[in-house]
């Protein structure tokens, strides 16, 4: 038995160390290693799909590429830089966008960007923090490592360790190609080719419709149009059952606000699927910071009255971040500067 | 996903990444167990750890290991229909003392109500909604609209492998070759022995439970001879099928869109798909079996090197035809009562057993055709032709009239196979007729690299490979073996971590 499983766990090793190889290189690589060789390369993968994907574009970019920063979870992914751009900022030649967005981003992981950001020294001039009621304030207001493991300031081991947990079947053979300079695979691209993370939109804004990503969202989704319109939510319009936002949270708040003190900033509460509003005790405490600053669109509204535009029953169809940021500019919470 | 919450525990930080890390790499858990996935990895090595340290003493402790690890197994997938495994199994279990009555009129009731029990348990999760469908299609066709209710449940995974463990228990104690187990513990890892629960071999009683009760010794040399066949079923399955079903599905999918050639690259490389995927998972049975000092059916003996499809049959899902001739084909008479009755139960076993894979009238057009195919084969009394060795057993090349019958077999099967693998009998229909109409209609296609013509990459290599080891049917010792499983460790290590894990086909049945 012993003998057994000596000669076979060694015989395991043996065989699968040009794999194991493979992977060590793979994971030092894809941490340290420079990005130089995509520089010139416009990203536009899902942010979430790569890690501190973002962080790494931002750490080879210069101080001035970027000025307008979008900050939320993977709900934002389709609130595009250029529709942004376009309706909130008036196509302000000077507003250069970076979509620096994360799969469940904390208020933590919010935080730690705006604090890497002013260390690398980038203007703040404009600002968007979209934040989820379900999302935003759990676990005490941590940085989650996997995602941001450049901004934590992890030992290489203990980053490379991170990395190789953040490890995902889907992406390996993209993450590859990147890295090798290719093309990576369609599947892993938004449907449109505006980028959310690196936003090069002098490149592509002018090739962007909204209404082109919506009917092609349709088509692949094959939206529950016609056989699925009763609405099966209940609880709309409720509270959170409990108060979320702790005291390192709040903490958290405070120095961001601080932070855009001299920005043109707004935190936008999203109009998710559930419709429920945050407790009424969070919500005394984000007005209490951001005060006219703070848009809250969740619960019962326009915006989330049609529940087909839940694809997931989390994420937002392209229609609805459309209207979300029509919304915002309707608001008129953030000025033209 | 109890498993991603205690490793994201056990992990020390129980942020939603942590989280979300286990859920990556157990992302399969609504597939259930996979062979083919990490929770399987990690289960394996720790019920064999168990098993051969700490439960080896006796039979008993080796058993109800063997059996919580087989209910753990189920009821990963789904804790809900574990009960109804369980409860299957309890049946049949009283039922067999009932069965094993001196009194005939009283084996028969417990045999009928055993029979009762395992087909209407099959009848509701399986066929149920097929039998509401098509009957109201049937009254519709003659003018009557009906409303019939519809159920919305799932398909139990294995349902059709663990009734038909319990059924050949009940008939083998009615026919006197098995007595009743006295022991639950012993009937039950019978049913639920996990290396089988779910897509076979389907076992029976006479074969596989004096090996429950009876104490495992570890033998090294039929462990490592486990560890091979679970390897070359993983190469089968992540390497070869897994990656055929690619081509398979994006031919299959848009075939109204693909020329005569493309069509026929799609149904060749499904007929491997299925092998790869089928085949590869009962090796990993067999070999997984043989880890815990357990030998079970064959289930696969080189099917795609029959010279017939008598043959065929003779080496394809193994287990599944010769239950259906123990238990079906010769009951009903078999080929003794003349050549009318032995026609008539040769197109019940192939009717019944496509009706057996799936609930739809494509796979019942699927048995059909095979029995179409054995027709001949039966009434010139040459369905036994093949009944001994493998073709070109003593020589390395098989000679043209051997070869020509392999082609003639194969070439069949695959046509049966789109029946198979199409939405429905009208969609293989018109799979069929495109690759006819456009072959004639655009003749000069064939001089030009069809689509999907990589499958090859994946086709040669497995056909080379099944031609060098079909003498030694159940044994992988040939002497570079090491340096193919050195190729094999890497190839599935890369695809499993660069694909989709595909779930293996049989797991629907």
């Amino acid at each position: 038995m012993r003998r057994f499983l000596k000669k076979m766990s060694l015989r395991l090793v043996i065989f699968s160390s040009p794999f194991l190889l493979f992977v060590f290189m793979y994971v030092y690589r894809d941490v340290h290693c420079d990005f130089g060789i995509n520089r010139s390369y416009s990203v536009k993968y899902w942010f979430n799909a790569f890690g501190d994907f973002a962080t790494k574009k931002l750490e080879h970019s210069d101080r001035k590429d970027y000025n307008t920063f979008i900050f939320g979870s993977s709900r934002s992914v389709y609130n595009f830089g250029c529709y942004i751009k376009e309706r909130i900022f008036g196509n302000d030649a000077g507003t250069i966008t970076f979509h620096y967005a994360n799969w469940s981003e904390t208020i933590g992981g919010i935080h730690h960007k705006l604090l890497y950001l002013r260390k690398r020294g980038f203007r703040l001039k404009n600002v968007i923090i979209f934040i989820d009621t379900d999302l935003t304030f759990k676990g005490n207001g941590e940085i989650t490592d996997v995602d941001h493991y450049l901004l934590t300031g992890k030992s290489k081991v203990e980053s490379i360790a991170m990395r190789f947990s953040g490890f995902n079947r889907l992406n390996w053979k993209n993450k590859i190609k990147i890295l090798a300079g290719q093309q990576p695979e369609d599947r892993l691209r938004i449907p449109h080719p505006s980028d959310p993370v690196s936003n090069d939109f002098a490149h592509y804004c002018s090739g962007f419709s909204y209404d082109d990503l919506i009917a092609e969202t349709n088509r692949k989704n094959k939206l529950r149009a016609d056989t699925d319109t009763a609405d099966p939510r209940k609880g709309g319009g409720e509270y959170m059952p409990e108060a979320q936002i702790s005291a390192a949270e709040h903490s958290y708040l405070i120095q961001i606000k601080e932070m855009l003190d001299q920005t043109n900033y707004a935190v936008i509460i999203n109009p998710l699927y559930h419709q429920k509003k945050f407790h009424p005790r969070d919500l005394a405490l984000l007005t209490g910071v951001f005060g006219s600053r703070l848009l809250d669109l969740s619960g019962v509204n326009d915006l989330t009255k049609d529940h087909r535009l839940y694809p997931d029953k989390s994420h937002f169809h392209p229609a609805l971040a459309k209207r979300l940021i029509d919304s915002i500019a309707n608001n008129g919470i953030l000025s033209v500067r | 996903m109890h498993l991603t919450r205690f490793c994201a525990y056990i992990y020390g930080q129980r942020s939603p990444v942590t989280t979300r890390f286990f859920e990556n790499i157990f992302d399969l858990t609504k597939a259930g167990m996979l062979f083919n996935s990490f929770e399987f990895f990690l289960f394996l090595p720790a019920v064999f750890l168990l098993y051969w340290f700490l439960f080896s003493k006796t039979v008993g402790s080796q058993n109800i290991l063997m059996l919580v690890a087989g209910y753990f197994f189920y009821g990963w997938w789904s804790y809900q229909f574990l009960g109804l495994l369980i409860l299957s199994t309890v049946l049949d279990y009283l039922y067999g003392f009932g069965v094993a009555s001196p009194h005939r009129k009283k084996a028969k009731l417990f045999l009928v109500l055993s029979v009762i029990n395992n087909l209407g348990i099959l009848g509701v999760f399986k066929y149920y909604n097929f039998f509401a469908k098509e009957f109201q299609r049937g009254f519709e066709l003659l003018g009557f609209h009906t409303n019939p209710v519809f159920l919305d449940i799932i398909l139990p995974i294995g349902i059709s492998f663990y009734t038909f463990h319990g059924m050949s228990y009940v008939f083998d104690i009615y026919r006197g070759k098995q007595r009743p187990v006295s022991n639950y513990v012993d009937y039950g890892v019978f049913v639920a022995f996990f290396p089988l629960l779910v897509a076979g071999p389907i076992e029976r009683a006479g074969h596989l439970l004096p090996q429950v009760q009876k104490l495992r010794v570890f033998d090294y040399k039929q462990a490592v001879e486990g560890c091979r066949l679970v390897l070359w079923g993983l190469f089968k399955k992540v390497v070869i099928a897994d990656s055929l079903a690619g081509i398979v599905d994006s031919i299959f999918n848009n075939y109204e869109h693909q020329n005569a050639s493309a069509l026929i690259v799609g149904a060749v490389a499904f007929s491997f798909q299925i092998y790869g995927d089928f085949s590869g998972y009962s090796d990993i049975a067999l070999g997984v079996a043989k880890l815990f000092g357990f030998e079970v059916l064959s289930n696969f003996r080189f099917p795609y090197f029959s010279r017939d499809i008598a043959e065929f049959w003779r080496r394809w899902h193994i287990s599944l035809s010769s239950w259906f001739r123990d238990y079906l084909y010769i009951p009903l008479g078999g080929s003794k009562q003349g050549l009318a009755k032995a026609v008539r139960n040769t197109f019940i076993i192939f009717l019944v057993s496509g009706f057996w894979h799936g609930a739809g009238l494509n796979f019942i057009a699927w048995g059909a055709i095979h029995a179409i195919g054995f027709m001949p084969l039966l009434l010139l009394k040459r369905n036994r032709n093949h009944t001994s060795g493998i073709v070109a057993h003593d020589r390395s090349l098989p000679t043209g009239k051997e070869l020509t019958q392999m082609l003639g077999t194969f070439v069949f099967v695959t046509v049966a196979w789109v029946f198979f693998r199409a939405d429905g009998v009208t969609q293989a229909l018109a799979y069929l007729a495109r690759i006819i109409t456009d072959g004639i209609d655009h003749p000069k296609q064939f001089l030009h690299v069809p689509t999907g013509i990589s499958a090859l990459l994946y086709i040669v290599p497995l056909v080379f490979l099944d031609w060098q080891l079909r003498r030694n049917e159940r044994s992988l010792h040939f002497k570079y073996f090491n340096l193919l499983a050195f190729i094999m460790v890497n190839l599935i290590l890369f695809k499993m971590v660069t694909s989709k894990t595909e779930s293996f086909i049989y797991f629907q049945f």
